[in-house]
């Protein structure tokens, strides 16, 4: 038997120092937390052309707030008029390899004393990413202009569409965005915003997760297979590695384009274009008052007042392919819807055009999306708006 | 074995870890603490992808 005195005292100290644990723990989540907000403030996206779908939403890649202030800040001086291009795959360029994307035309019709950037995302809405990234930027250049399309009479909700509300979430709960109270409302909102959705936003806005994994998934290898590659190593390969490789819609025949099962649709499409929104008086159109209600309510929320004189939107048509097999009454409504369309939003302080009267079934590679020629048109068309409201907007604001 | 040698001198045999081996717990702590904020940090960032990828198509 030992003896109890020359005993050293019984312990159960666990192997794991619990002071150790934590510290290594608060330690640990502070130092990923500052590597992204490190990585937050570089560009990393040296190569941009646009949000091509390997840097977005389709491969699992959610681009943060972030990464595209800085990618903006380290190729465009706020000495120039900043045009940001929102809205959706057809002001993207879908159909339009990059080199001959319309904003590069845009760019060389602007000329050097404007920087455009094409953020538009494909299946986007006027006040999904783009928006979100202007507003952010509204002081730091203050001579930005903010381009967007939608069909006639469509307009936008404050918090845009679903597939893109990490953007807005981002912006909101970093402090990049004006106080909006439509828009507000519409976040803390259970039934518009999912609470998972506000709590990961408002957690990544502290401990910046999203920014640290971007840049690990751009430069080492991506942690989330993306659905578009078609083996696992290539869909594990860092995003940094795939470059805007869109279509080119020119290279299929013309006579191509617009055969098959799909004519009969888009055809469809086309006639019901506007349908909802008039009615039939005599011979003339009368805009209904549910859609004169419809369209003015989601015009006074869609941006906060004070963005609204610098925010230009492109009212869209459909390929004159269509639209000159409808009716000329149904040609004469759609005339009308775009004329109502503008007003509309000039009513509430928007800037708004015509995308264009002058294009050619050649210039578009389906009902709605633009051909590279097609590109170059609305460069022009939107050229020249653009040029006005610089001249108009900003004839009086120094660079910063 | 242990409890043999345990019972033999009436303590744990935590009780004979020298101070440096006390700094090797330590150090392997923190490294542990640090190494679940590692795997927390990437659970934030998974989990708050959505579970189903947006699919746009055209032409």
């Amino acid at each position: 038997m030992s003896n109890p005195t020359n005993a050293a005292p019984r312990t159960n100290r666990p192997f794991f120092r619990p002071v150790s644990l934590i510290a290594g723990l608060a330690t640990g989540m502070l130092g990923l937390a500052g590597a992204g907000f490190l990585a937050a403030r570089t560009n990393w996206h040296t190569e941009f052309t646009r949000l091509h779908p390997m840097i977005a939403p389709e491969s699992r890649y959610q681009p943060t707030v972030d990464e595209l202030l800085a990618m903006i800040r380290a190729n465009s001086s706020p000495e120039k008029v900043l045009v940001i291009v929102g809205g959706n795959s057809v002001l993207y360029g879908v159909g339009q390899p990059a080199p001959v994307m319309w904003t590069r035309s845009l760019q060389e019709q602007l000329g050097p004393d404007y920087s455009v950037v094409n953020l538009a995302l494909r299946g986007s809405r006027p006040t999904d990413g783009g928006a979100v990234i202007a507003e952010a930027l509204r002081d730091e250049y203050p001579r930005l202009i903010y381009i967007a399309n939608v069909p006639p009479l469509l307009t936008a909700d404050a918090i845009g569409g679903d597939d893109y509300r990490f953007m807005l979430l981002d912006a909101y709960y970093k402090g990049y965005l004006l106080p909006w109270e439509p828009r507000d409302r519409s976040l803390s909102n259970p039934g518009r915003v999912a609470r998972e959705d506000r709590i990961g936003a408002w957690l990544d806005a502290r401990v910046r997760y999203r920014s640290a994994w971007n840049w690990w998934t751009f430069h080492i290898f991506s942690t989330v297979p993306s659905p578009l590659s078609v083996s696992i190593l290539q869909s594990l390969a860092a995003r940094g590695q795939f470059r805007d490789e869109e279509t080119n819609i020119e290279a299929i025949p013309f006579s191509q384009r617009f055969a098959g099962a799909s004519f009969e649709a888009d055809m469809g499409i086309t006639r019901a274009f506007t349908e909802r929104f008039y009615d039939r008086i005599g011979d003339g159109w009368q805009m209904r008052e549910a859609a004169r209600t419809e369209f003015d309510t989601f015009a006074a929320e869609a941006f906060p007042t004070a963005l609204r004189s610098r925010t230009l939107i492109v009212i869209s048509r459909n390929s004159p392919y269509y639209t000159s097999r409808l009716a000329p009454e149904l040609r004469e409504r759609d005339e009308i819807a775009v004329t109502d369309s503008i007003s509309g939003w000039e009513r509430h302080g928007y800037e708004a055009v015509d995308s264009g009267t002058n294009f050619d079934p050649a210039d578009f590679g389906d009902r709605t999306h633009l051909t590279a020629s097609g590109g170059r048109k609305l460069a022009v068309n939107v050229a020249a708006k653009v040029r006005e409201m610089s001249a108009r907007l900003f004839s009086n604001t120094p660079a910063p | 074995m242990m409890k043999q040698l345990q019972s033999r001198l009436g303590h744990s045999w935590r009780s004979l870890l020298t101070p440096a081996a006390t700094g090797v717990a330590i150090v392997i702590s923190f490294g542990a603490g640090s190494l679940v904020a590692l795997v927390l940090h990437f659970l934030l960032f998974r989990l708050t992808l959505p579970t189903t990828p947006f699919i746009y198509v055209a032409f």
